[in-house]
């Protein structure tokens, strides 16, 4: 393996993509969206959203050419008050979201929304912003959208003891131990911002004492949530190597409980049995078939890598556009224990050329599957629910069932309807 | 609101159709961008890409390199995928925000030309037009570029004909341009260049061959008139939807290779209609959608229904010389709806998409025909085969649907 992370023209497969900030701003209970852009900027967007049942909240103002060089923020309003005229019923949340040309015009956001709170006063109204152009800055659009969604929390009358998860889309699988220890910590909840359907409900997460920030997207948000707030976090990235899992349960009760020794949780140990016991089963069924660990499909690839090859599974290749700070540890000891793994960056010119196919495999992820032609793939997208040894449990089933029969990449490709 | 969009998605866009005329050329292509513009053409317009080695990426461009104007990264990134990739050509797509700052992409693409001695392009597509427009910069540069002069007069006894303006965005996967191939080569016609769906750079060197274009979509007729005025070729513009039009598409080629004077196909034809409908039962259809096809389905329409009424409500910008002078320009979703629930129409045919515009209680029937450009792959479910006999095969289905009633 060469760590070499090069900069190229970005090929964009199949494969590629993820939720775009259209899904993920809709996790924002009574939100609707009104897009300023030009048309060709909402295609995707809108389709994704039809896709996936949103488009109903979704809305589109053109900007022409005239517009942008004018200044496009006096159409905004009226537009607002049009969106809102069609809809049956009132929302509490209006985005209102710019593209990437917006980052270079100068549009006064302030003062449009001060107007809009003026004309609105009983909805909040927020800047969303789908500007790619702004990837390999410190606020790119995955980390914007969570900044904005965590915004519409408001200062709460009283603390309780419950616990966020920030970053994570999906809500923890229930079948997670994550569950139990939170409650053995005190939390009467363990809370996610898709659980809630009106803004009201939502605002309980202004109460919990505690974030856990479980994908790195919701990080500024955390950090901006303790400023105004007052909630403290943690970062937890998801793994699942049972050694870190165990490290990070601890890191979470010395977190949570500062006052109280460590005392192991006693469902964690029978849970790490567990989850060895199907790494094992895991192991013998899936035997030495090439793997090929997926950046799409979980947020360390170079650490699932590594727990993969330390449990005896053959790891030819990591997919992955580039290697996130938490995960560097795991890249460095790949390049010094197995540079006979493979790195490959799925964005890079050169895998149009499809020269490194290796068929007869499993991968973990869709897009490392598109571009090695993966027999069998294991359906995961993002860390999807999974997390501590419950998470490694259901991993080594996806893997278990992934092998048992060809899949239908391009059916399950279009199921995503992922958005770049 | 001229211009919000509370229900149909934006359609395909100019950038879109200048990539989808370069996806059959060995090219390294740059749509010059952040990832989303190239996101929209990979994933929801070109259906062609999934287990293709098309050479078109995204430039990665980031805000940093807008505000300084830095070309020489870009430069950069496409010498180096040109090493690698050994392609024939270099091609650059403008968006949004290199129309913004004011990129100069023929300028980029001029120093490309002259760093690696590939034929080299630049369009300055912007995301704010249709993708007809973005495939006619695209397929004018390249001809002009390629496109030889022919070597001698017209020959008339070769039957050579190129099919113009086979988009994926007005046809889908393709099915429809391999029906129209086979009734062209069953016809004794030899099929040039089909532009852009299936075609070597060589087809398109020698495409000035052809005795006769047939032009297919707005974009073919854009390109038919280039091509008319450039190399002095004929054409005729028109689809042939349904038994009888395939025979007068057909009888109109033979003419116009003969005579040399194009000709669109978009008047009444004086056929007789195969059902007789009484009076006060006429059939009167909305038909949406790209121009020529459209006008395709109101001419078999009207040889089947005696006295029928069909107008054309074009989404795509309306073409003079194509449209009659019923026919409507609808630039807005505002416009399709009002279109859509007039009086003056009993059935709609259209994207199943646009459907949901139709009003509460609405009394009209709909027949979706979904239209890449509109409703991508999410509408292949109700896409057709309209070519020849297969049109009657597909409105005898009954997929008429009545409407909320």
């Amino acid at each position: 393996m060469s760590g070499c992370l090069e900069h190229t023209l970005h090929y964009s497969s199949p494969g590629h993509g993820d939720w775009g900030v259209v899904r993920v701003g809709m996790l924002a209970p009574e939100s609707v969206q009104l897009f300023v852009c030009p048309a060709a900027c909402g295609r995707h967007g809108a389709l994704g959203a039809m896709k996936q049942g949103f488009k109903n909240r979704l809305f589109y103002l053109y900007v022409t050419q005239s517009d942008i060089i004018e200044g496009y923020d006096p159409l905004i309003p009226d537009a607002v008050d049009e969106v809102l005229a069609a809809l049956s019923v009132e929302p509490r949340v209006f985005f209102v979201f710019v593209s990437c040309l917006d980052d270079l015009v100068g549009t006064d956001h302030e003062a449009l929304l001060a107007l809009l709170f003026e004309r609105h006063p009983k909805i909040q109204f927020r800047i969303g912003r789908m500007n790619p152009i702004s990837l390999g800055s410190k606020t790119p659009p995955p980390v914007s959208i969570q900044n904005n969604l965590y915004s519409l929390l408001e200062p709460a009358d009283g603390q309780d003891d419950g616990i966020n998860s920030f970053g994570n889309l999906d809500r923890i699988a229930d079948s997670s131990e994550l569950y139990a220890f939170t409650r053995a910590c005190g939390a009467k909840e363990f809370r996610h911002i898709s659980q809630y359907q009106t803004l009201a409900a939502y605002q309980d997460m202004a109460k919990s004492r505690a974030n856990l920030v479980l994908l790195p997207s919701g990080l500024q948000a955390a950090r901006q949530v303790r400023e105004r707030l007052g909630i403290p976090f943690l970062f937890v990235p998801i793994t699942y190597d049972p050694e870190e899992i165990a490290a990070d349960y601890r890191r979470m009760w010395e977190f949570l409980m500062p006052e109280e020794e460590w005392n192991g949780f006693p469902g964690l140990l029978e849970a790490r049995k567990e989850a060895e016991e199907e790494i094992q089963r895991a192991r013998e069924r899936i035997g030495s078939l090439p793997i090929i660990v997926d950046a799409s499909a979980v947020t360390q690839p170079f650490g699932l890598a590594k727990m993969l090859i330390s449990y005896g599974f053959h790891v030819v290749r990591v997919e992955a556009q580039e290697c996130a700070s938490f995960d560097k540890e795991h890249l460095e000891w790949l390049l010094k224990e197995h540079p006979e793994v493979e790195l490959s960056q799925p964005e890079h010119h050169r895998a149009v050329l499809f020269d490194r196919r290796i068929e007869e495999s499993l991968a973990i992820g869709v897009e490392g599957a598109y571009l090695s032609g993966s027999r069998y793939v294991a359906d995961l997208f993002n860390d999807e629910g999974m997390f501590g040894y419950d998470g490694v449990k259901r991993l080594m089933r996806l893997l278990t069932e992934a092998v048992k029969a060809p899949t239908d990449l391009k059916a399950l490709i279009n199921d995503y309807g992922l958005v770049i | 609101m001229a211009r919000l969009s509370l229900w149909i998605p934006p359609f395909s866009p100019d950038y879109s159709g200048a990539a989808a005329v370069l996806f059959d050329l060995k090219t390294v292509t740059a749509m010059h961008d952040g990832s989303g513009c190239t996101g929209n053409y990979t994933s929801y317009d070109e259906p062609r890409w999934y287990g293709s080695k098309a050479g078109i990426f995204c430039s990665g461009l980031r805000r940093i390199d807008a505000i300084l104007g830095d070309d020489e990264k870009l430069m950069k990134k496409m010498t180096a995928a040109a090493a690698d990739l050994k392609p024939d050509i270099l091609a650059l797509i403008g968006s949004p925000v290199p129309m913004v700052i004011g990129a100069d992409l023929k300028g980029i693409a001029a120093e490309l030309e002259e760093r690696t001695g590939l034929p080299s392009f630049g369009f300055d597509t912007t995301g704010t037009a249709y993708y007809d427009q973005g495939a006619y910069l695209a397929g004018t540069a390249l001809m002009d570029r390629f496109t030889k002069l022919p070597k001698s007069g017209r020959q008339t006894d070769r039957h050579q004909v190129n099919i113009l303006g086979a988009l994926p965005m007005d046809f889908g996967n393709g099915e429809n341009v391999e029906a129209l191939r086979e009734i062209l080569e069953k016809n004794g016609w030899e099929i040039g260049l089909t532009f852009a769906m299936g075609y070597t750079l060589d087809e398109l060197a020698n495409a000035a061959e052809a005795d006769v274009n047939l032009a297919v979509s707005r974009f073919g007729y854009r390109m038919a008139v280039y091509m008319e005025q450039k190399f002095d070729i004929p054409f005729v513009c028109g689809f042939p939807a349904g038994e009888l039009q395939e025979k007068r598409l057909l009888a109109a080629l033979q003419k116009t290779a003969e005579m040399g004077t194009s000709t669109v196909l978009k008047d009444r034809c004086p056929g007789a209609a195969h059902e007789k409908v009484s009076e006060g039962k006429k059939e009167t259809f909305l038909i949406l959608g790209e121009e020529v096809m459209a006008n395709a389905i109101r001419n078999v329409l009207e040889e089947h229904f005696t006295g029928c009424n069909a107008v054309v409500g074009c989404l795509f910008g309306r073409e003079q010389a194509l449209a009659r002078d019923c026919d409507l320009e609808l630039k807005t979703e505002r416009q399709i709806k009002e279109a859509m629930n007039s009086d003056e129409y009993k059935t709609v045919i259209a994207d199943p998409f646009l459907e949901p515009l139709l009003e509460e209680g609405s009394k009209k029937s709909f027949m979706p025909l979904a239209q890449y450009a509109v409703s991508s792959k999410l509408g292949e479910q109700e896409a057709a085969v309209l070519a020849g006999g297969r049109f009657e095969q597909w409105f005898k289905k009954g997929k008429i649907r009545r409407m909320k009633q």
